[in-house]
């Protein structure tokens, strides 16, 4: 089972495989900045800023085609602005590894090294 | 596209056709606000496919400078830090920006898009967006903002071409001005214009920048008196990125935009004169400096200036330099007043009612002798504007197809200049018909009356009766006082004229002396001077103490 749904992803990227890669470098560049503001928000109980970041990510998600990661960040993102992180840590581990394997799927896409600086 | 799929076996990207635009599409740019750097990736590419200009911000401060009068839609993302989606919204609102903002939200933010279509939002789109959607909306919207903008430029250009008509109406001052608008745009000098508020200075200038063969380029029209005094250099020449705070990326003056075309400085008397030498530079050497830069730009710049002020006794009095006026004093247009135009009056005021009649698509409205006699009374201090603005009121107001007396209004503001510089209207309007103001008041006011046999003889006043005169001093408050000194001799309540000042404070007499004397000089406030036995810089003084000068 395969995260990206492809006919969601051909609408968008319209077969522009240059653009993907584009897409797929600029999503997993700033996966580390976005990451450290989830975890920091949770940490803080910062409602606000943990739904913001679940709402970027729930868009990100949506322009690979991403449907069950886009449900999750905006499981996230509602629950949040409902003042209510009883599942988040949950929930974000999950999406972490939906992550992983959405790059997985990107890197055998575009053969881009999308591999994790371990700095 | 299948999960294995490599970049081998992926399509070569599509070349979409770009659309046709129009000329003015094709010109026209969009700004996309986004924080996030995939959105704005993603719209560049597919609207710049579509063959639009395209400029993107990751924040609303940038976004929002990016925005200008070529904007035609600007895509702005409703949650961002900072600088949000629904202030831009504000702040293009309180521009008076004619931009079509589409909303991009999120799925969760449906109420907030709705929100933000009250607010002026052209239309909202949801992330992630399906590109070819988006393509449509922008479309949309671009032929939406092409539309306003025609409509715009088409009423400004009838606007135009009614104060033109004016212009153009019968006399010899009109054709002469005509044909020194043919002359002067024959030639690239720099012009000045002057003339009251309302006279046309304006419509002369685009007039010539038309006919010149800057006509196909820019036309930038500065008021100088709008421009907040702080950001007069910057707004002129423009400014870079940090010059000061708000100066968020660099940004071109009008000067440099003009660049090719024509610079309209309307209302350069309100220049600062500290600013003064920084034109001057620019007149000098057809270069521009931005705030904040050592660069100088060379432009090809036609200007044009105008005021209602007089720059000469501006001179003399130090608040414009000399250099200044002579470098702008080349080709000199004056535009005169429509007060001294009573010769051609009745032309331009059928011209103009008919033109708006024509505009409204309504059949033709005629002015009874009664309401011509009327506005031939008035001052005109808003001059065409103002007889423009009372007429198309008449036709609002008028039954029928004749515009009588009681279908004229005049705003508040034009009653109160009135009894200013006109003096003989006191004498002829029918309801004010005082025949001690009237008997002076012809002496003066003939002469200038005269020059048009069938004007003079509607608008000399009418000497009222004996009995009328007789009642009028008897319920004088001052001539019917009994005390008084009784070695002075007895008042004769018969001869009004020689009591034309009583019952006048010496303030409004030196008022009206200066009024007087002034529209007797057609305007020239040192010949006024001279003839009232003072000095220039009195008769400033005196006419800002009386507030006959703002």
């Amino acid at each position: 089972m395969t995260l990206i749904d492809h006919s969601v992803l051909d609408s968008i990227i319209d077969g522009d495989s240059e653009l993907l890669a584009d897409l797929a470098i600029m999503f997993f560049q700033m996966l580390p900045d976005t990451d450290a503001r989830l975890r920091l928000a949770v940490q803080s109980s910062n409602t606000k800023e943990v739904s913001l970041v679940a709402h970027q990510l729930h868009i990100r998600f949506g322009y690979f085609g991403a449907k069950p990661l886009q449900e999750l960040a905006r499981k996230i993102e509602l629950s949040a602005d409902g003042n209510d992180l009883t599942n988040i840590a949950q929930w974000c581990t999950e999406m972490r590894a939906g992550i992983e394997a959405l790059l997985n799927e990107l890197r055998s896409m575009t053969r881009l090294p999308l591999e994790k600086n371990e700095d | 596209m299948s999960p294995s799929s490599t970049p081998a076996t992926m399509k070569t990207p599509t070349t979409t056709a770009p659309m046709k635009l129009a000329g003015a599409q094709s010109k026209a740019k969009i700004v996309a606000i986004d924080d996030d750097p995939m959105t704005l990736r993603l719209l560049k590419n597919h609207l710049g496919k579509a063959g639009y200009t395209i400029e993107t911000a990751e924040n609303g401060a940038i976004g929002l400078q990016l925005i200008d009068e070529s904007t035609a839609v600007a895509l702005v993302d409703l949650r961002m830090p900072g600088l949000d989606g629904f202030e831009i919204l504000r702040q293009l609102r309180a521009r008076k920006s004619s931009t079509k903002v589409i909303v991009l939200t999120g799925s969760s933010e449906i109420s907030d898009a709705v929100q933000a279509m009250r607010e002026g939002a052209f239309h909202f789109v949801t992330k992630p967006f399906n590109p070819s959607q988006m393509v449509v909306f922008v479309e949309k919207a671009m032929e939406t903002w092409q539309v306003a903008n025609e409509n715009r430029d088409l009423k400004e250009s009838h606007c135009q071409s009614v104060a033109l008509r004016a212009i153009e109406a019968t006399g010899d001052v009109n054709s002469r001005l005509i044909q020194q608008v043919e002359q002067i745009s024959a030639l690239d000098s720099t012009v000045f214009i002057g003339g009251e508020t309302g006279t046309g200075k304006s419509t002369i200038a685009r007039m010539i920048h038309q006919k010149s063969k800057r006509g196909k380029g820019p036309f930038v029209n500065v008021n100088c008196a709008s421009l907040p005094r702080d950001l007069i250099q910057s707004e002129l020449f423009g400014h870079t990125k940090g010059a000061f705070t708000g100066a968020l990326m660099d940004r071109k003056g009008h000067a440099e935009v003009a660049d090719g075309g024509t610079l309209f400085l309307d209302e350069i008397g309100d220049l600062p004169i500290d600013l003064q030498p920084k034109l001057l530079t620019f007149l000098q050497d057809r270069t521009v400096q931005r705030l904040g830069s050592t660069e100088a730009k060379k432009v090809d710049v036609r200007l044009i200036a105008a005021t209602h002020c007089d720059l000469a006794e501006m001179c003399r009095e130090g608040q414009c330099r000399q250099d200044l006026y002579f470098r702008l004093m080349v080709l000199n247009i004056e535009l005169p007043a429509l007060r001294f135009r009573t010769g051609e009056f009745p032309d331009i005021a059928r011209g103009i009612l008919t033109r708006i009649c024509e505009r409204q698509s309504l059949s033709l409205r005629v002015l009874t002798s009664s309401a011509m006699k009327m506005l031939l009374t008035h001052d005109w201090p808003g001059n065409i504007r103002e007889l423009e603005n009372v007429l198309e009121r008449a036709i609002a107001f008028s039954r029928g197809t004749q515009i009588g007396p009681s279908d004229l209004h005049f705003s508040n503001v034009s009653l109160n200049r009135r009894s200013a510089p006109r003096i003989e209207s006191h004498s002829t309007r029918e309801s004010h018909s005082t025949a001690l103001v009237a008997v002076t008041v012809d002496s003066v006011s003939q002469p200038l009356l005269q020059s048009d046999g069938e004007l003079a003889s509607t608008m000399i006043p009418s000497v009222s009766s004996t009995e009328d005169q007789s009642a009028s001093a008897q319920s004088h408050p001052v001539l019917s006082d009994s005390g008084g000194d009784p070695s002075w001799p007895e008042p004769k309540p018969n001869d009004s004229a020689r009591y034309d000042l009583v019952g006048k404070t010496l303030e409004q007499i030196e008022r009206d002396a200066i009024l007087q004397t002034l529209e007797f000089q057609r305007g020239n406030k040192a010949k006024t001077a001279r003839v009232l036995g003072i000095s220039e810089k009195s008769i400033y003084n005196k006419m800002r103490r009386l507030k006959i000068l703002p």
